[in-house]
């Protein structure tokens, strides 16, 4: 491999792996508020992208203006989902298993409402950024790829920043860690989680715009990457949310690595491997790890 | 004058169990009331009654002349009510000063808007938040530790942590768990300071408390616990002397030994 097909390859993965990290994001911030696994968060990430199409079709905007409305509605999606569908059976009491299974059903029926609402056909998204490729060194690389990079670090970032210096943020942080505690400080658990499904909403409408450019938004997008984010998610310490950022990335330059020097045919089929060899070896992933050397 | 905090007959059962049963209490304003009892006598579960953790099967609560009966924790979070745990609960992944910090949660009115635009009143209010927090540090000292992950600190500086963050918002009732448990003798001493230090910022308390010494030492007045009934209601001497509670308490000979002990 040449020093310039790897830094092509490199950048590549980076991009793919912060798409997956955002994705893996969402998962994480559920888990850790809610012990729910969302199974319909890659159908939130197919909606940002649609819904990010959709605004470029009403108006010509800007690529940033389309990431924001993408965010937006993606959040809102997940809102809406969580106050009319999970909530529901909170108060009803019913088991976490029954919500899991609830939250396939909806992935199931947003696939089915995309398709209805958008088609069947791929859409494409419109050419967005410069189209003469960037130098790094010898390398040639897609503007695409290093926006997709920027941007999405930057949402991670302004994550980091929400959590640590809002008390919102850092109520979200007390709900998960100990609910009841969280509670005696005058937290109101039910409206946070609704916030957790909010934000995970809109790292996954972010995730959604940013896939869509890269390929092209499909009703049936969602579903792959979702189960790839959650394998980083495994990846990086389930529930960990520095985990889930740097296992995103880990496996997006892992992917495109095998895909090059295995075969391409075989690169959804590695990630999974993956999974299991991660969960054999090392059941709490990157973020036990580095506990354990504690 | 009426109490800050009346309970009228209040009871909770669990099953077949009754754990606290038709218990009457009133707090006054300003007081440290222990909360005394052998093991299983429902102190714990009284706190959780009146901290909302756990809803009454039958009576009433009142604070600040208000019902307050059956409300959940975040509500009486919100009417000024704080405690901490017999068990310790901390934020062990956040920072000491993020732990503090969320203890003002009630205090602060930016919500997730304000803070995505960082408006001039969420920025005000999040510096007053800081100053507050690290005030409440100094008053348990342990400011030097701010920057900590709170899974860092020592036992006994987290017992401290936990009563930072009950006191930040200033509390107008302060509900304190076994604070004394797990720790030596000096530091115990300089728990009772502590809490006579809080208490003079106008904080009414309720003690929960297996240290004699602690809660001879800072209380003003004693409720005592048994299978769940008010046994006996008090100032400590009154207490000390108490017939049915030498008996019942810790049999004749033990309580006895330990009140000599404390006296």
């Amino acid at each position: 491999m040449s020093g310039s097909q790897f830094i092509e390859l490199f950048v590549g993965g980076l991009a793919i792996g912060c798409i997956y990290s955002l994705i893996a994001l969402g998962f994480t911030m559920i888990i850790r508020a809610t012990g729910v696994l969302h199974f319909a968060q890659g159908e939130v990430v197919m909606l940002g992208a649609m819904f990010g199409v959709t605004a470029h079709h009403l108006l010509p905007l800007p690529f940033i203006a389309l990431l924001v409305a993408g965010m937006v509605f993606g959040g809102l999606a997940a809102v809406a989902i969580e106050l009319g569908v999970y909530r529901t059976l909170r108060l009803r009491r019913v088991p976490l298993m029954n919500i899991i299974i609830a939250t396939v059903g909806m992935s199931i029926l947003l696939q089915n409402t995309g398709q209805l609402v958008w088609g069947s056909e791929p859409i494409a998204y419109p050419k967005l950024f410069a189209t003469n490729a960037y130098s790094i060194g010898p390398a040639r690389v897609a503007p695409q790829l290093v926006w997709i990079i920027v941007l999405g670090i930057l949402v991670m970032v302004s994550l980091q920043l929400f959590l640590a210096f809002t008390r919102t943020g850092r109520a979200m942080q007390a709900a998960a860690q100990s609910p009841e505690t969280a509670q005696l400080m005058g937290i109101n658990l039910t409206r946070i989680t609704a916030y957790t499904y909010g934000i995970s909403g809109v790292l996954g409408g972010a995730a959604g715009v940013l896939l869509g450019s890269l390929f092209y938004a499909s009703f049936s997008m969602g579903f792959l990457p979702a189960m790839k984010a959650f394998v980083a998610a495994t990846l990086g310490g389930l529930g960990s949310i520095g985990g889930a950022m740097a296992g995103g990335i880990l496996f997006g330059l892992i992917e495109t690595f095998a895909a090059i020097s295995i075969s391409t045919s075989y690169k959804d089929a590695v990630g999974m491997i993956l999974l299991i060899l991660i969960l054999l070896a090392w059941p709490e992933g990157l973020a036990g790890l580095i506990r354990q050397r504690r | 004058m009426t109490a800050l905090l009346a309970l009228d007959r209040l009871t909770r059962r669990f099953g077949g169990v009754t754990a606290v049963n038709s218990v009457s209490m009133n707090v006054q304003r300003g007081e440290i009331r222990g909360l005394i009892g052998p093991n299983g006598a429902g102190k714990t579960t009284t706190l959780n009654l009146i901290s909302g953790l756990t809803a009454p099967t039958s009576g009433r609560m009142t604070l600040l002349e208000q019902d307050v009966t059956g409300e959940p924790a975040h509500r009486l979070a919100e009417r000024g009510i704080r405690r901490t745990f017999q068990n310790l609960k901390l934020f062990t992944e956040l920072t000491v000063l993020q732990n503090v910090m969320i203890g003002l949660h009630t205090n602060g009115k930016s919500g997730v808007f304000e803070a995505i635009l960082a408006t001039g009143k969420q920025r005000r209010e999040e510096k007053m938040m800081h100053r507050d927090s690290l005030a409440a540090l100094e008053t348990v000292g342990l400011v030097d530790q701010a920057g900590r992950p709170a899974s860092a600190l020592a036992y006994g500086h987290r017992r401290l942590l936990e009563i930072a963050r009950a006191i930040v918002a200033r509390p107008t009732l302060l509900l304190l768990d076994e604070p004394a448990a797990g720790l030596n003798p000096a530091e115990a001493e300089a728990l009772v300071a502590l809490i006579r230090r809080i208490n003079a910022q106008r904080v009414t308390m309720v003690l929960v408390e297996h240290h004699m010494d602690v809660i001879m030492a800072a209380c003003s007045r004693i409720t005592v616990l048994n299978y769940g009934q008010k046994l006996a209601e008090g100032t400590p001497a009154e207490i000390r002397a108490n017939e049915s509670v030498i008996e019942a308490y810790l049999g004749r000979a033990g309580f006895e030994e330990r009140i000599v002990a404390y006296a």
